[in-house]
């Protein structure tokens, strides 16, 4: 079955599924674990602990009053050893917990609650309690998400399987292996939302993971075939292709009835709310140069190291070990821990970094042909160099998703999403001082 | 033949007539105050001052003085001395004295590079992800100060800026551009220059940097005037207490501090 729907733009980069056939395989207990008190968008949490503590698996050790905000969990059993702040995936510092492990792996357990009984706010009350946030990558609480603003109705649920990046696999195994989980997780959503129509959207380059969902949905649901396209994982893209309506630029999926949840998600919120476990592990892709590449139940915390070197380490000598896919990743300078959002490890060798130089642009406007926004990128990159930022507003800059379809595309290798995130980063700190 | 030209000739001067009255009588009138007082600005247009140029800036401190505001005269740093009192006195104000300032870069471009680093050869977008840099607050050194400046004061030597005190005026525009707050504007007479930022604890800078401050205090220990404060894990230095003896400098240990006279280009 196939929408019969697609988005602008868009490219078909070679995908490098390397792990797509590997089942998931629990990480061995790491010896410490290292917990930033922002895992997520929004405020960072207070420690609840102080140095020295004693803590168990699930013991909530930080959070924020912020109604933007998700708290934070011990994953291993151990004493906190420092609270410092430290480098975490996504470029920040930030102060981080780091425990050391017992060994013992004592948890403390929650309890569940029969999502068919409870009502919708006791449900968000689990979901954020057991710290979930959205496990695509951008990490945004989900009990936010799960509550639309006054006046907003949601009619559709798309449950995102699409996995559009190349290299990771975590989502793919996880619909595989755990399929009745993800649905029960989808009711769940449906019910908070009140939402009539739940659509999973794979692409349809994993069709083992359609196959599973159709079972698992077992007809309730609609499991859509996407034809694979780059970014289709993003929401605004995947509301378009799946049901043909139209995010407004600055706008939210909340204003045209829709809520996209990962799938990842979708599995968090049923072992939070029917079993009561918060969310202490994920899903890793841990590929590229490793001996044996594969896909990982990770405790969150877990350093990058220990990952790699569980998996053979690296093959060659490592240039580049990128938190996230080649597309949208982040190159990372210093070890650091696995955060909620961090769904995929890349080492890349010598023989897979392409060195290659700037040229001028030559106008070709491949770089428009992709863009999926509809964006002009080469005339974006030439006023954030002049410094016009307030042209670059005229130009939609806002809008950009980051998605780098114009970087993979431009022949004279400029790298324009830098240079346009530089141009937003200049514009939100010239609006907040109000000029 | 004769009554064409006649009429031609006519018509053009009755409009050469009617645009002539109309030119003077709706001419929009100049304040002779802008005119004047942006002859006597330095002209470079830089900006610094945050109008658009200096005649824009010029007629800001007209219409400030005509709304009876304060004119920011002193947004411009880079009038001369005697211009700026013969402005005050178009404008009909009183100003003071100003000391004035000069541009510094506060880093020896010493820290320790953890990654390697590749894209944009700008130091503001390189800024976001400018963890490849050991120590946070050093110098990226791709040169978004000299760009900025519109006086040619700055020349990158070694992945940083040099300034050439001859030529900066002390506009701030290379502070401005800055995404890191390398530069810093300081009194033109300071006799002492501290070459480092990091307000971290020296266990921390000696491991991100070769000649970063370690706040040590042997300076403010050296200094006999005592115009030497350890704060936030830097020297503060009182200029109007130093006498530039030189004690500091030869004290610490790191060699982030050095002497300045006032003719040396640093």
């Amino acid at each position: 079955m196939l929408s019969g729907f697609k988005f602008r733009g868009g490219i078909h980069p070679d995908y490098f599924k390397l792990t797509a056939g590997s089942r998931v395989r629990r990480a061995d207990l790491p010896k410490e674990v290292i917990l930033p008190l922002r895992q997520h968008v929004g405020a960072v949490c207070e420690s609840l602990i102080e140095e020295g503590e004693r803590v168990k698996v699930g013991q909530k050790i930080a959070d924020s009053e912020s109604p933007v905000s998700s708290p934070i969990h011990a994953t291993i059993s151990g004493t906190v050893a420092e609270i410092s702040v430290r480098s975490t995936p996504t470029g920040e510092r930030v102060r981080s917990i780091r425990i050391e492990s017992d060994g013992r792996d004592r948890w403390l357990k929650g309890k569940g609650i029969d999502p068919e009984k409870s009502s919708r706010e006791e449900i968000l009350a689990k979901i954020r309690e057991n710290g979930i946030v959205g496990l695509g990558g951008a990490a945004f609480p989900t009990h936010v998400k799960l509550n639309p603003p006054e006046g907003k109705r949601v009619d559709t649920v798309i449950i995102n399987g699409a996995e559009c990046e190349p290299y990771i696999t975590a989502d793919h195994r996880l619909m595989v292996e755990e399929s009745r989980r993800i649905v029960r997780g989808a009711k769940i959503i449906a019910k908070v939302l009140g939402a009539e129509r739940v659509i999973f959207a794979v692409e349809d380059n994993k069709p083992d993971a359609v196959e599973r969902l159709r079972k698992a949905t077992s007809g309730d649901f609609e499991v859509l075939a996407l034809k694979t396209k780059y970014p289709q994982g993003d929401e605004r893209h995947l509301i378009k292709a799946v049901l043909n309506r139209e995010v407004p630029p600055g706008g939210l999926p909340f204003d045209v009835g829709v809520v996209v949840q990962n799938v990842g998600t979708a599995k968090a919120i049923c072992d939070a709310v029917c079993d009561g476990i918060p969310l202490v592990e994920r899903v890793v892709t841990v590929t590229g140069d490793v001996r044996k590449p594969g896909n990982l139940l990770v405790r969150i915390g877990t350093l990058f190291s220990n990952l790699i070197e569980q998996c053979g380490g690296p093959v060659g000598a490592v240039r580049k070990v990128i938190s996230g896919g080649p597309m949208m990743g982040i190159a990372q300078s210093e070890d650091v821990p696995v955060i909620k959002g961090t769904n995929c490890i890349l080492v890349f060798s010598e023989r897979r970094v392409v060195e290659e130089e700037e040229m001028p642009c030559i106008r070709c406007g491949r770089c428009v042909d992709v863009c999926p926004m509809g964006l002009m990128p080469f005339m974006i990159r030439a006023l954030v160099e002049k410094g016009k930022f307030d042209a670059c507003s005229e130009y939609d800059i806002m809008s950009c998703d980051e998605c780098g379809c114009c970087a993979y595309v431009c022949p004279a290798k400029i790298p324009l999403v830098q240079i346009i995130k530089r141009g937003k980063m200049a514009l939100a700190s010239a609006k907040e001082v109000g000029r | 033949m004769i009554e064409q030209i006649f009429v031609v000739g006519l018509l053009g001067l009755a409009f050469g007539l009617g645009l002539t009255y109309a030119g003077k009588k709706l001419a929009a009138r100049e304040d002779d105050r802008v005119e004047r007082i942006s002859k006597l600005l330095p002209g470079q247009n830089c900006g610094a001052c945050g109008f658009g140029g200096c005649r824009d800036f010029a007629s800001a401190l007209v219409s400030a003085i005509d709304e009876g505001e304060t004119p920011p005269l002193d947004a411009c740093k880079v009038v001369a001395e005697e211009a700026r009192g013969e402005i005050a006195g178009i404008l009909g104000i009183e100003v003071g004295e100003r000391k004035p300032l000069v541009a510094q870069v506060a880093c020896s471009g010493k820290s320790k590079r953890i990654a390697e680093y590749r894209g944009a050869r700008e130091c503001a977008a390189a800024d976001l992800v400018g963890d490849f840099l050991a120590c946070e607050y050093g110098c990226i050194g791709f040169g978004d100060c000299a760009r900025a400046c519109s006086f040619g004061a700055i020349e990158m030597k070694d992945g940083l800026p040099v300034i050439d005190r001859d030529k900066c005026t002390g506009c701030g525009a290379c502070v401005e551009a800055c995404p890191r707050g390398v530069i810093e504007l300081i009194p033109r007479d300071s006799k002492v220059w501290l070459r480092c930022r990091s307000p971290e604890p020296g266990k921390v800078v000696v491991v991100a940097c070769e000649a970063g401050c370690i706040a040590c205090g042997l300076c403010a220990k050296a200094c006999p005037v005592a115009a030497i404060k350890i704060e936030n894990n830097l020297p503060r230095i009182d200029q109007d207490l130093c006498t530039g003896c030189g004690k500091c400098v030869e004290a610490c240990p790191r060699d982030v501090l050095s002497l300045l006279s006032s003719s040396e280009a640093s």
